[in-house]
């Protein structure tokens, strides 16, 4: 579904990513482990088209997303680190105007169906979106996912900032997603919950994937190691 | 997509009291201004209605005496000079109204209008308005213009405009939405585009709407004048686009909010104050019409020369004008004077027309030179569609002036043939007097050409936009 | 001290580095020295104009040939109003006055030919002419520089970084205010020393000293420095620099542009001015029943006759010792002379009145006393223009006087043939001008200076209460 074919990307003198190869079938999250500026966010700004890559090709589903920006977008859905939604508007309302904007159109119960899907509390569907946590809008943000009905689901640091209680709701939502057969590619800090949630594993360093595992295949300890032996 | 757009935009805005307060001025401000417009043309139909009304009544008291004494009831004063049947007298004491009527829609825009008399009365020997004719009005008001509805739409509104639109697609970035709609299967440029046209919609709107009642409200016959008025918002409406279309180029440019307001706020200045002023002033400083204090020294030349030749003036005056010739020579004419001016009028005329020609083609020069200029900003060209619709061109001024002038004529060639042949008024002669109607058939109004113009500048801005996009749209989402 | 010192520095550095500040600088340098030129251009080529239309004048006068001197006094001349130097830096009212009056026997003229009526209406608009870069430009340059001062060390977070250095916020206050002050000054002195040399090299502008421009610009400073504490102010009480800069903006539109358009519009509802045609009708109706030089058959001639003949003790006019004719005449001059006198008192009134207006509206607006002290100083305000025409008419009287008294002295009652020559003509002096000076203007504006001043306190005070109040989240 995500796939990236020797994909590099330079801002002037400063090489982000360095030839990455990539492939994210349904039903796998992949998680992208790495330090600051080793290129987990150019990745995923890559395969969202927000940037040009300087060689190399981003593929969703199968498409060439430089050429296809527009086709591309309706199998993916996005979430940033803070994710932000029209303050002035209630949450059910931003659900309703990114839908349309996707091109899709339910009723109002199919909507509710869907914040009743990523727990988000009833009494807050009406709510403007100023008074919700960065929790909440994430949960706006999966139900969009939901309801735009995509395949592919790109995050970057969508835990970061969250309370554990939430971090773990969150990566429950993340295994139903995968359940109902997505294909997830998630930048994160998180070694833990990485290995946890994530089917596949990916460590970066200096705009280069350095090793990439299946999580089943390793430990916990394991993997820390491997990344601190990355990182030097 | 539009629709929804459109309803997302109705939200947002609706929730926004700015919105409002913005709204609630250009409200306010256009009622003002249309108030102040009405009160300025109604001074001016005052001012015209008394004149007229002093003549006629002028008028009727000179018929009544004249009456009394062709039936015979009063005799003829012993004095000539007190005589009501005198021509000359009468030329004098009631001297015909020449007015430049308002037009239903001057209230829009005082133009030149605060320049100029819009009643003269013409003088049988003194051509004074040939050379120059002033209103009295204190200068410091021509310096600081007046609030009309010109000012408010060509000034403020693109402010308005600027108000609405400067930051759509910067604020989205600054809060952090735009990833979130840019990760929708939409083209960003035309989801900004849409955004925009729903506000330049909206405020269409609301601009078409209150300029309609206001002027409603002063009782102007929208459906008379459908053609003007709809000729008026359709280059208004052109102009506001021009404003959201740079405004729509300077978001493509993804600079923040607050760069985007400087910058806007700049463009504003170079097309509203900057371009204007360097074009009134170098045509003035570079290539100054000369002055018309020359002319004044043709004239006095010609008129000199003429007072001192008059008797031979007159001789050769009558050798070519045998009609006029006193056939009646028993008694002494008692026009001996103004026969005199009439005989020297044309030669000081004569003298003096090439003069005045030479300078007014210079000036017609110039000011068709200034006119061409007026393409290099959209904020020129309304005015000059506001001025047109109002009937305030420096044009209707000039034109008015040669009516002036020509009415002049009329009314010199009727009393002329009646002064050599020494007639006196009869109390039926009245009616038969020319009259004066100011009409403005002879001023050109090109409305549609500027409306052509404006398109332009929209097409132009419009096309820079996806220019502008298509260098730029990869860095509009991340910096 | 110290810390005013360096913050001021600190601000003139930071402001220097900005690509806003070095385009803006740019630009409005180059627009105040091209608008200089320009006008020093124009001043020259009207200065010309002027010279020669007033030689012009007087050579056709004193030419006119022989004739009966009160047909001179008809055929008249011309009164042309000079152009004062400083109009180089502030032509005020001047393309909106008439430039000429037609000085002649029994009639009061209007000055004639304004250069606006020959301009389109583009030229509604405004000359770039210094006045408007001084009025108009340099306040919005001054809010593009300050708008953010307080806002972006709040938004930047180095508002807590400077309390903690315990920085008095008055003097952190003081300090932005000389930085911008400086800046302003920095685009303005050049204006100032290029307006020096062009004027100190003026050869007929005898009177140059300085004082004038000095002064001019003076007012200038003072209008910079309310606009200053006006930007701070706003930075200081704003949340946001959106918020201070939007907020700035529309202080300026309303300053600028909307009070003084708006006090014109209410000034002339309150105190209109009648229109030209009434005016004259007001004077011809008073004049009819006065005393007609050209109508020795009327009631008020026979009756002034029979006191003459009285009063020199003869029975027939051609005993008098002196024409009565011109005698006459001046006499009628004299009685309309007055009612000219009248009816341009009334229109002074109502000039008064207005300016009245204009003065109330002052306090909304530091724009408004700017424009009138700038005006007052560059001689290109109303109150010269009137100063000019009063002189003009003053002359026209003694020129009259001078041509009456020639016929009346040097020819006998009925004596048609006595025609005066250019001796005659050349005794009375060439019409010449001298716009008041320096220190008898000041007096007549002192309230404009004090709403300045009050302006300036005003907003000071704004400014270092607000400091008091500043806090840093």
């Amino acid at each position: 579904m995500l796939e990236a074919i020797n994909l590099s990307k330079s801002f002037r003198q400063h090489q982000a990513l360095k030839n990455l190869n990539l492939k994210i079938e349904l039903g796998q999250i992949y998680c992208l482990l790495g330090a600051n500026g080793a290129g987990k966010t150019t990745t995923i700004n890559l395969f969202m088209n927000f940037i040009q890559p300087t060689t190399g090709e981003a593929r969703i589903n199968g498409l060439d997303v430089t050429k296809h920006g527009t086709k591309t977008k309706e199998f993916v859905a996005y979430i940033p680190e803070n994710l932000m939604l029209y303050p002035n508007l209630t949450g059910m309302e931003n659900l309703v105007y990114f839908s349309k904007l996707a091109g899709k159109n339910y009723d109002k119960k199919q909507y509710e169906a869907f914040l009743n899907q990523v727990g988000l509390q009833r009494t807050a569907f009406d709510r403007r979106v100023s008074s919700y946590s960065k929790g909440m809008r994430q949960k706006v943000g999966i139900a969009l996912a939901l309801a735009k009905d995509a395949r592919a689901l790109l995050l970057d640091e969508p835990v970061s900032g969250l309370d554990p209680k939430a971090s773990n709701e969150f990566s429950n939502l993340l295994l139903q997603l995968k359940e109902e057969g997505l294909a997830i590619l998630m930048a994160t800090h998180d070694l833990f919950r990485a290995r946890e949630t994530g089917t596949h594993i990916g460590i970066m360093n200096e705009g280069k994937l350095v090793a990439s595992v299946e999580s089943q295949a390793v430990s916990h300890p394991e993997l820390e190691s491997l990344y601190l032996e990355h990182m030097n | 997509m539009f629709l929804n757009n459109l309803q997302h935009e109705l939200a947002t805005l609706g929730r926004d009291r700015w919105v409002f307060l913005v709204i609630a001025l250009f409200f306010g401000l256009t009622f003002y201004a249309l108030h102040n417009g009405a009160e300025m043309v109604a001074e001016r139909q005052q001012a015209i209605d008394k004149e007229v009304q002093r003549m006629d009544s002028l008028e009727t008291v000179r018929a009544e005496k004249i009456l009394a004494i062709e039936e015979n009831r009063e005799a003829p004063p012993e004095d000539s000079w007190r005589d009501p049947r005198d021509l000359w007298d009468m030329s004098y004491n009631t001297p015909r109204v020449i007015a430049m009527q308002p037009q239903s829609l001057t209230l829009i825009a005082t133009g030149q209008s605060d320049l100029f008399p819009h009643v003269v009365k013409p003088k049988l020997y003194e051509e004074s308005y040939r050379l120059g004719f002033s209103e009295l009005t204190n200068p410091v008001q021509l310096l600081f213009g007046t609030f009309d509805l010109a000012f408010v739409c060509i000034y403020l509104l693109p402010l308005l405009v600027l108000a609405l639109s400067y930051n759509v697609l910067s604020s989205a970035k600054e809060s952090g939405i735009l990833p979130v709609i840019a990760s929708q299967p939409v083209s960003l440029y035309g989801w900004l585009l849409q955004k925009l046209l729903i506000r330049f919609l909206l405020l269409s709107i609301i601009v078409s709407a209150t300029i309609l009642i206001g002027l409603g409200w002063q009782g102007v016959d929208l459906v008379d004048k459908l053609g003007s008025v709809s000729m008026l918002l359709g280059a208004l409406l052109l102009y506001m686009a021009f404003w959201f279309g740079i405004a729509f180029v300077v978001n493509l440019l993804g600079k923040p909010s607050g760069t985007n307001a400087i910058t806007l706020v700049a463009l504003w200045l170079a097309f509203v104050l900057f371009i204007p002023a360097i074009i009134t002033q170098t045509t003035t400083s570079l290539n100054p019409v000369p002055s018309r204090v020359n002319i004044i020294h043709e004239y006095r030349e010609a008129y000199t020369e003429a007072l001192n030749n008059m008797d031979k003036i007159m001789d050769t005056y009558l050798r070519d004008h045998p009609e006029l010739a006193v056939r009646d020579t028993s008694q002494a004419n008692r026009y001996g004077f103004m026969q005199r001016t009439f005989a020297s009028a044309g030669v000081i005329n004569a003298a003096v027309d090439p003069v005045l020609n030479d300078y007014n083609e210079a000036l017609e020069k110039q000011q068709a030179q200034v006119d061409q200029m007026t393409i290099l900003s959209p904020a020129l060209l309304l005015q000059k569609v506001f001025n047109q619709t109002a009937g305030t061109t420096a044009a209707h001024y000039t034109d008015f002036r040669q009516q002036i002038i020509d009415f002049t004529e009329t009314w010199k060639e009727y009393l002329k043939p009646r002064m050599f042949a020494n007639e006196l008024l009869a109390s039926t002669d009245f009616t038969a007097f020319p009259r004066y109607e100011y009409s403005t058939e002879r001023v050109s109004d090109n409305s549609g050409g500027l409306m052509l113009l404006l398109s332009v500048f929209v097409l132009i801005v419009g096309g820079l936009s996806f220019l502008v996009y298509r260098s730029r749209n990869w860095e509009l989402v991340v910096n | 001290m110290g810390h005013i010192i360096t913050i001021a520095l600190k601000e003139c550095k930071e402001i220097l580095r900005e690509r806003r500040f070095q385009w803006a600088s740019v630009i409005v340098s180059i627009l105040l020295i091209a608008s200089t030129l320009l006008s020093f251009q124009y001043y020259k080529s009207v200065k010309q104009q002027y010279e020669l239309a007033q030689d012009n004048a007087r050579q056709k006068w004193l030419g006119q040939g022989e004739r009966n001197p009160h047909s001179a006094a008809h055929f008249g001349t011309y009164a042309f109003k000079p152009r004062y130097p400083l109009s180089l830096i502030d032509s005020g009212i001047d393309k909106y006055a008439g430039v000429s009056i037609f000085l002649e026997a029994h009639s009061r003229n209007e000055a004639q030919y304004m250069a606006a009526q020959d301009q389109t209406g583009l030229s509604r608009f405004g000359d770039l002419t210094p006045d408007f870069i001084l009025l108009f430009i340099i306040p919005l340059l001054i809010i593009l520089l300050g708008f953010n001062s307080f806002t972006r060390e709040r938004e930047s977070g180095t508002l807590r970084l400077l309390k903690s250095q315990q920085v008095p916020f008055y003097a952190l206050a003081l300090g932005k205010w000389l930085g911008l002050f400086l800046l302003v000054l920095g685009l303005v002195l050049p204006l100032y020393g290029l307006a020096w040399l062009l004027l100190s090299n003026l050869s007929d502008y005898g009177q140059f000293n300085g004082g004038a421009l000095t002064s001019l610009f003076g007012v200038y400073l003072l209008y910079f420095m309310v606009f200053i504490n006006l930007t701070l102010l706003v930075s200081l009480l704003a949340k946001k620099s959106n918020v201070a800069f939007v907020s700035l903006l529309g202080i300026w539109m309303i300053a600028c542009l909307v009070i003084p358009k708006f006090t014109t519009s209410l000034a002339n509802q309150l105190h209109p001015y009648p229109t030209q045609s009434a005016f004259v009708e007001n004077i011809k109706a008073d004049k009819q029943a006065g005393l007609d030089g050209h109508a020795p058959w009327s009631e008020k001639a026979k009756q002034l006759e029979a006191e003459t003949l009285e009063k020199y003790n003869v029975s027939s006019l051609e005993d008098l010792p002196f024409n009565w004719s011109g005698f006459l005449m001046q006499e009628s001059e004299k009685a309309d002379a007055e009612i000219y006198f009248k009816h341009y008192a009334l229109l002074k009134n109502i000039y008064q009145e207005q300016t009245d207006v204009y003065q109330t509206a002052a306090a909304l607006s530091p724009f408004l006393p700017t424009r009138f002290l700038s005006m007052a100083i560059s001689r290109t305000d109303y109150h010269s223009h009137w100063n000019f025409a009063d002189a003009a008419e003053k002359y026209r009287i003694e020129l009259v006087g001078a041509m009456n008294g020639d016929l009346m002295e040097n020819s006998r009652t009925g004596d048609w043939s006595y025609k005066g020559d250019e001796e005659v003509w050349a005794s009375v002096p060439a019409f010449s001008y001298e716009p008041p000076t320096l220190s008898a203007i000041m007096p007549l504006h002192a309230s404009n200076f004090l709403v300045l001043g009050f302006w300036l306190l005003a907003t000071a005070l704004g400014v270092l209460l607000a400091t008091r109040q500043l806090t840093v989240v």
